[in-house]
């Protein structure tokens, strides 16, 4: 599956001056018991758990549990209050599709930021990111447990 | 403030730009993310919002902040 980068423009941190960049954000459903939502995310190698907002699981009315671990820390050392639970996800790129059944976390940071890292995503996937063409490619050929619609 | 490359190269079938007056809200988008169809915010103001409209398949984001990300 093939997904285009998403372009912001943003404060360059040496200058302050506005420029265009390009993120790995891709649309993705994630489903509760009785609904489901199409949600932007950030694919993020660097985060070991896939994150959505509390307002995703309030809003899919899915069942959280606290979680009793130590509390994910984020890069600058900040911690995460953090539920786990159990989602229904989806992706399609139009032409391809596939859903699996994650445990996910869902956190109560302020910035409600969706981050598709390693358990729950990143995990089921080969991933090609080009920056070049600011696009990304997800397979998932090689996960034969895997639920894949693929055609 | 000052601004470099700001127009953004899209590939066929990119979504659009975030924009950056909505940075810190909730955004619907359709389905294709071309298009900004609701804001506010919170995500249920926001599917509210979207729901009048007439996408079947909005996607919600929550829009950063408007300058670099690191993760």
């Amino acid at each position: 599956m093939n997904f285009p980068y998403q372009s912001a423009i943003v404060a360059a941190p040496e200058t302050g001056v506005e420029r265009v960049i390009y993120r790995p954000v891709i649309p993705l459903l994630v489903c509760g018991p009785e609904d489901g939502l199409l949600v932007a995310g950030l694919v993020d190698t660097g985060a070991d758990n896939t994150l959505f907002p509390i307002a995703l699981a309030e809003a899919l009315d899915i069942e959280l549990t606290r979680c009793a671990g130590p509390s994910p820390v984020a890069f600058g050392g900040g911690t995460l209050e953090t539920y786990f639970g159990t989602v229904m996800l989806q992706i399609s790129d139009g032409n391809d599709d596939c859903e699996w059944e994650g445990r996910v976390l869902f956190h109560a940071g302020r910035d409600e930021s969706i981050i598709l890292g390693g358990q729950g995503f990143l995990e089921y996937f080969a991933v090609e990111f080009d920056g070049p063409a600011r696009a990304m490619r997800l397979e998932n050929d090689s996960m034969p447990d895997f639920k894949n619609d693929s055609h | 403030m000052m601004t470099e490359n700001q127009d953004a190269q899209h590939s066929p079938g990119a979504p659009a730009t975030l924009p950056a007056e909505l940075a810190g809200q909730w955004i619907a988008w359709n389905r294709d993310m071309t298009e900004v169809i609701a804001h506010g915010s919170s995500l249920s103001e926001v599917r509210q919002e979207a729901s009048r409209n007439s996408e079947a398949e909005p996607v919600f984001q929550k829009a950063p902040k408007a300058v670099s990300f690191i993760g």
